[in-house]
C-alpha cells in the first residue's frame, strides 16, 4: 500500500485508491453533466415541480370559476343578448381570446382574433398546426376541451341567430294555415284578422269528442314538404362567449354546425347512418315525428350525391372516406344552418375525392344561402373556395383581407413566405423558399412580435411592441411593422 | 454473394421487372389460401443512379407496399428486383442483412417511427455500429457529423424524441437512414405530416444531401405539387397497377392516361384567378380485394369504351420514356 503510494508521488501524481478507474468515468461524467446543462440552458421552458404544482393550483382556482358561470341555470337573457356592429353580418368575433390553462403555464391559443363572417360568403383561415385557427371556431362552438380551455371575460363572438318565439308559457308559437282564396290570397275576416284552416282535432287516428259531446275542432298548423310543423321565429343577437351551455345546446347543431377533419372518428360505429341524422331532427325541430324526419334526412343525402336507400340502413364502417364525409355534410345541413364550420373537411381525403367534396360543398353553399368558415393549412383548397381569408400565426391574426388580396398582393412575411414554400405544379423553382425555425413555443409568449426570430425582413422597430392591425385597404389588413410609415 | 448479372447498363441501380404483392385474404378448410388481395399487380420500372422517381397515387393504390417489397420488408410474391445488378428477391437472410446498408427507408409519421426509449444519439447510431461501418472510437464523432449534415444541432445527441417537434423528428429519421451511407433510399410520404413550411425545409435538405451523397430516391407521395417538385421522372400509380411512368416533363406537359389526367386537375392551384378546368372523378376507389373486370379504372373513366370494360390494356412506351396502359391509345 504505502510502496504504491511512494510511487505516485514520486511521478507526481495524488494517490487515490481507484482513482484510475474513477478518472475516465468522472471526466465523461463532467462531460454529460455540461452536456445537459448547456442544452438545458437553451430549453427555457424548464420549471421545476413545485413551481408547476403553483401553477395548477392556481389553474383549478380560474378554471373552477369560469365552469360554475357556464353552468348557471335560468340566466336572464339580457345577459347574453347584444347587437351586431354590422347587420350584414352573420358572425362577428371581437377580441377573442381562449386560453388553456396547462400545468406548465398558461396557453395562450388564441389571442386576440377579431374578424367578421358575412351573410353568404366564405371565409376562410389559414396557418400551421397549433396557431389556434381550431380553437377560434371551437370557441364559437362553446367546444372547447373544458376545464382546461376557457374563452376569457372581455371576449365576444356575436352569433345573429334566428330562434323560436315562445309565449309567456314559455311554448313556442305554432304557425297556423290560413284559408287561401282563388287566386292563392290569403283571406280575412272583415275585422282584418286572418281567417284559419280549421280541422277536428284528433288523437290516435280517431277524433277527439268534446264535453258537449262534439267534435273539437282547431286550427291546423303549417308545415313544410317534409311534414315538419312550423313555428314563429325570430331575430336574436347572442354573444356566445357569455352564453350557458344550456341555451348553447340550442344553437349549436341546428344553426351553427361543423364538419370535422375525421371523417372516420366522427360517426358512432354502433348506430346506422340513418338513426344518427334522424336524431338531429328530433333534437332540434319541435314537432318532428318518425317519418317527417326521415324525409328530411333522404332529402340531405339526396343533395350531397348519396342515394339515400343505399345508405340509410348501412354503419358508418361500411362506407368509404369520401362517402362518410358527405354522411357528415348531410348532417350539418339537416337544420338548415346559417354557418357551417368546416374544419379541415379534405384533409384526410385522397385528391380526387377532395375536389368532389369541395366542388359539393361550394354547390351547397349556393343553394342553403348560408355562409362557410373553412379552416385548412392548404392555400390550395382556401384560393378555391374562400371569398375572404385570414392568416393566423401563434394565435393571432397577421393578415386579412379578400382572397384576391391575400393572393395577389400579400404584405406579412409570413403570408409572402407560406405561399413561396408550397410547391405549386407547373411552376418551376429550383429551390423552395423556406421559412427557417419553428413555431415558437405558446407558453410566455414575447411582447414584440411573435414572427421576428423568423423574419428575414426584421427591423429595429420589430424588437418593439406587437404590431397593431394596420389597415392598407377597406378590406384588407396587416399586423406589421413594416407598413406603418404608409398609414 | 450471388449476383445476376441481368442489367446491362451501369447506370440502373433499381430495376423493378413484373413485381406482384399478394396478400391472402381468405383460407379454404384446409388453409390454404384461396383469396388474395393484389396490393402490387405486375409493376416494372427503373431507376438511373443519382435520380429520383416519384410514385403518386391515392390511399391504397399499394405505394407503400411497392416501396417496402423492393427493400424486402415485404416477401415478393413474384417478379423481380434488381439493386445495383443483384436480384433482391434470390438473397438469403445473411447476404440480405449486408446489402441492407446500401438501402434505406424513410417513413411517414415520424411520431411513431422514433423509439420513445432511445436517445437521438443512439436512434440515429444503433444502426451504424451493428454494420461495423465505424468502429467505438469514432463512433461518436461520426454520428455527430451526420446529425450536422442534416441540420441537427450536435446537443440533442442526448435527448429524447419527444422533445422535438414534427420537423425535427423527421430530420432525425432522415439522419438515421443516412447514416449508413446507402445509395437508394425509399422516401414513404416523408412530408405529409408535416406544416407547409417545414415540409419546404425537409424537401430542401433532401435535395441537399441528393447533391452532395449522389443519393438516388424513390418518392412516395400523394402530394402532386411535391412529387413534381422533387422528381426526375413520375410513375402514377392506380389499383397495384402502373398507368403511366416516364419522364417528369413528358408527363405534365401531356398526360395520356385518363387518370393521371383527372389526378392533376384535381390538385387545387394556390391562385384565385385561375379557374381550372376540372375533371371530376364519380365515386371512389374500388376495393383492391376485389377489383373490377379488364381495366381496373374503367369504373370511374370519363372515356370508357366497351373494350376496357372486357380486357386489361397492355403497358406501352408511347413516346421515348413514356409509358401508359390504356385503350385509348394503339395497342399492337
Amino acid at each position: 500500500m504505502n510502496n504504491k503510494k511512494i510511487n505516485a508521488e514520486q511521478k507526481g501524481e495524488v494517490y487515490a485508491p481507484g482513482r484510475v478507474f474513477a478518472k475516465e468515468n468522472f471526466v465523461e461524467l463532467g462531460r454529460a453533466v455540461k452536456r445537459t446543462f448547456e442544452g438545458g440552458q437553451k430549453d427555457s421552458h424548464y420549471i421545476s415541480n413545485k413551481e408547476s404544482r403553483r401553477i395548477a393550483k392556481e389553474n383549478m382556482r380560474i378554471t373552477k370559476e369560469y365552469e360554475k358561470e357556464k353552468k348557471r341555470k335560468n340566466v336572464p337573457e339580457s345577459e347574453y343578448v347584444t347587437k351586431m356592429r354590422d347587420d350584414r353580418n352573420i358572425v362577428e368575433f371581437d377580441n377573442l381570446h381562449t386560453y388553456f390553462f396547462s400545468d406548465a403555464g398558461v396557453v395562450k391559443a388564441v389571442n386576440g382574433v377579431s374578424f367578421d363572417i358575412p351573410q353568404g360568403s366564405t371565409v376562410g383561415v389559414v396557418g400551421e398546426s397549433g396557431c389556434g385557427k381550431s380553437v377560434t371556431s371551437l370557441s364559437l362552438m362553446q367546444l372547447v376541451q373544458a376545464p382546461k380551455g376557457q374563452v376569457i371575460r372581455g371576449s365576444e363572438i356575436r352569433f345573429k341567430s334566428t330562434v323560436y318565439k315562445q309565449d309567456e308559457n314559455g311554448k313556442n308559437i305554432p304557425i297556423y294555415e290560413v284559408k287561401l282564396d282563388e287566386y292563392g290570397n290569403e283571406m280575412h275576416d272583415e275585422n282584418g284578422d286572418p281567417i284559419y284552416v280549421t280541422a277536428p282535432k284528433m288523437h290516435k287516428g280517431k277524433p277527439v269528442i268534446g264535453k258537449d259531446g262534439n267534435p273539437v275542432i282547431e286550427r291546423v298548423q303549417k308545415k313544410d314538404e317534409d311534414g315538419i310543423p312550423l313555428f314563429e321565429t325570430e331575430e336574436k343577437v347572442y354573444n356566445v362567449a357569455k352564453m350557458p351551455t344550456e341555451v348553447m345546446r340550442k344553437i349549436r347543431g341546428r344553426e351553427i354546425t361543423m364538419i370535422f377533419q375525421e371523417p372516420m372518428t366522427s360517426l358512432n360505429p354502433i348506430f346506422t347512418i340513418g338513426k344518427q341524422l334522424d336524431e338531429v331532427v328530433f333534437l332540434h325541430i319541435p314537432g318532428a315525428t318518425k317519418a317527417s324526419a326521415k324525409a328530411r334526412t333522404y332529402e340531405m343525402l339526396k343533395m350531397v350525391g348519396i342515394i339515400p336507400e343505399n345508405v340509410y340502413t348501412r354503419y358508418p364502417h361500411e362506407l368509404s372516406g369520401g362517402m362518410r364525409q358527405r354522411v357528415m355534410i348531410a348532417m350539418a345541413l339537416l337544420c338548415h344552418p346559417k354557418l357551417i364550420i368546416a374544419d379541415e373537411p379534405t384533409t384526410a381525403l385522397d385528391v380526387t375525392i377532395q375536389a368532389q367534396i369541395l366542388d359539393l360543398l361550394r354547390e351547397i353553399k349556393k343553394q342553403i344561402n348560408g355562409s362557410i368558415m373553412l379552416i385548412t393549412h392548404d392555400l390550395g383548397v382556401i384560393a378555391e373556395m374562400a371569398d375572404f381569408v385570414v392568416v393566423m400565426y401563434a394565435g393571432r391574426i397577421i393578415e386579412m383581407g379578400t382572397a384576391k388580396e391575400i393572393f395577389d398582393n400579400p404584405l406579412h412575411p409570413y403570408t409572402m413566405g407560406l405561399q413561396k414554400s408550397k410547391p405549386a405544379v407547373n411552376k418551376k423553382v429550383d429551390r423552395l423558399y423556406s421559412i427557417p425555425g419553428s413555431v415558437p413555443n405558446p407558453i410566455n409568449m414575447p411582447n414584440y412580435c411573435y414572427f421576428r426570430d423568423r423574419c428575414d425582413k426584421r427591423c429595429a422597430k420589430c424588437n418593439g411592441d406587437y404590431p397593431e392591425m394596420i389597415q392598407v385597404s377597406p378590406t384588407h389588413k396587416v399586423s406589421c411593422h413594416l407598413y406603418e410609415r404608409e398609414v | 454473394m450471388e449476383t445476376v448479372n441481368a442489367v446491362e447498363n451501369k447506370d440502373i441501380i433499381l430495376d423493378v421487372r413484373h413485381l406482384k404483392k399478394y396478400f391472402p385474404i381468405a383460407t379454404n378448410f384446409f388453409g390454404k389460401p384461396t383469396r388474395f388481395l393484389k396490393a402490387v399487380d405486375d409493376v416494372s420500372f427503373t431507376v438511373q443512379r443519382g435520380k429520383t422517381i416519384g410514385i403518386v397515387g391515392e390511399s391504397g393504390c399499394g405505394k407503400t407496399t411497392m416501396g417496402r417489397c423492393i427493400l424486402r420488408l415485404h416477401e415478393i410474391t413474384s417478379g423481380d428486383v434488381f439493386f445495383d445488378g443483384i436480384n433482391v428477391r434470390e438473397l438469403s437472410h445473411e447476404q440480405l442483412r449486408k446489402i441492407r446498408p446500401q438501402m434505406q427507408i424513410i417513413f411517414q409519421d415520424p411520431y411513431s417511427s422514433l423509439s420513445p426509449r432511445l436517445p437521438v444519439g443512439e436512434i440515429i447510431g444503433e444502426a451504424v455500429l451493428a454494420h461495423k461501418l465505424v468502429d467505438q472510437a469514432h463512433y461518436r464523432e461520426y454520428v455527430l457529423d451526420v446529425m450536422h449534415a442534416c441540420g441537427l444541432q450536435t446537443h440533442y445527441f442526448d435527448r429524447y424524441p419527444h422533445e422535438f417537434s414534427g420537423g425535427q423528428r423527421q430530420r432525425i429519421c432522415i439522419a438515421r437512414a443516412l447514416a449508413l451511407k446507402p445509395k437508394l433510399v425509399i422516401c414513404d410520404e416523408p412530408v405529409s405530416a408535416l406544416d407547409v413550411s417545414i415540409q419546404a425545409q425537409i424537401i430542401n435538405l433532401l435535395k441537399d444531401l441528393q447533391r452532395d451523397m449522389g443519393l438516388t430516391y424513390v418518392f412516395i407521395s400523394h402530394d402532386l405539387s411535391v412529387v413534381e417538385h422533387i422528381s426526375d421522372e413520375i410513375g402514377v400509380m392506380y389499383l397495384g397497377s402502373m398507368v403511366e411512368s416516364g419522364d417528369k416533363e413528358k408527363i405534365f406537359a401531356n398526360p395520356l392516361h385518363p387518370y393521371t389526367q383527372a389526378l392533376f386537375s384535381a390538385v387545387p392551384v394556390p391562385d384565385p384567378n385561375v379557374k381550372m378546368n376540372r375533371i371530376v372523378l364519380k365515386g371512389d376507389i374500388p376495393s383492391p380485394a376485389n377489383p373490377p373486370k379488364g381495366c381496373k379504372f374503367h369504373t370511374r373513366c370519363n372515356q370508357c369504351m366497351d373494350i376496357c370494360k372486357e380486357v386489361a390494356p397492355k403497358y406501352k412506351e408511347y413516346e421515348p420514356n413514356h409509358f401508359c396502359a390504356c385503350h385509348l391509345y394503339n395497342q399492337d
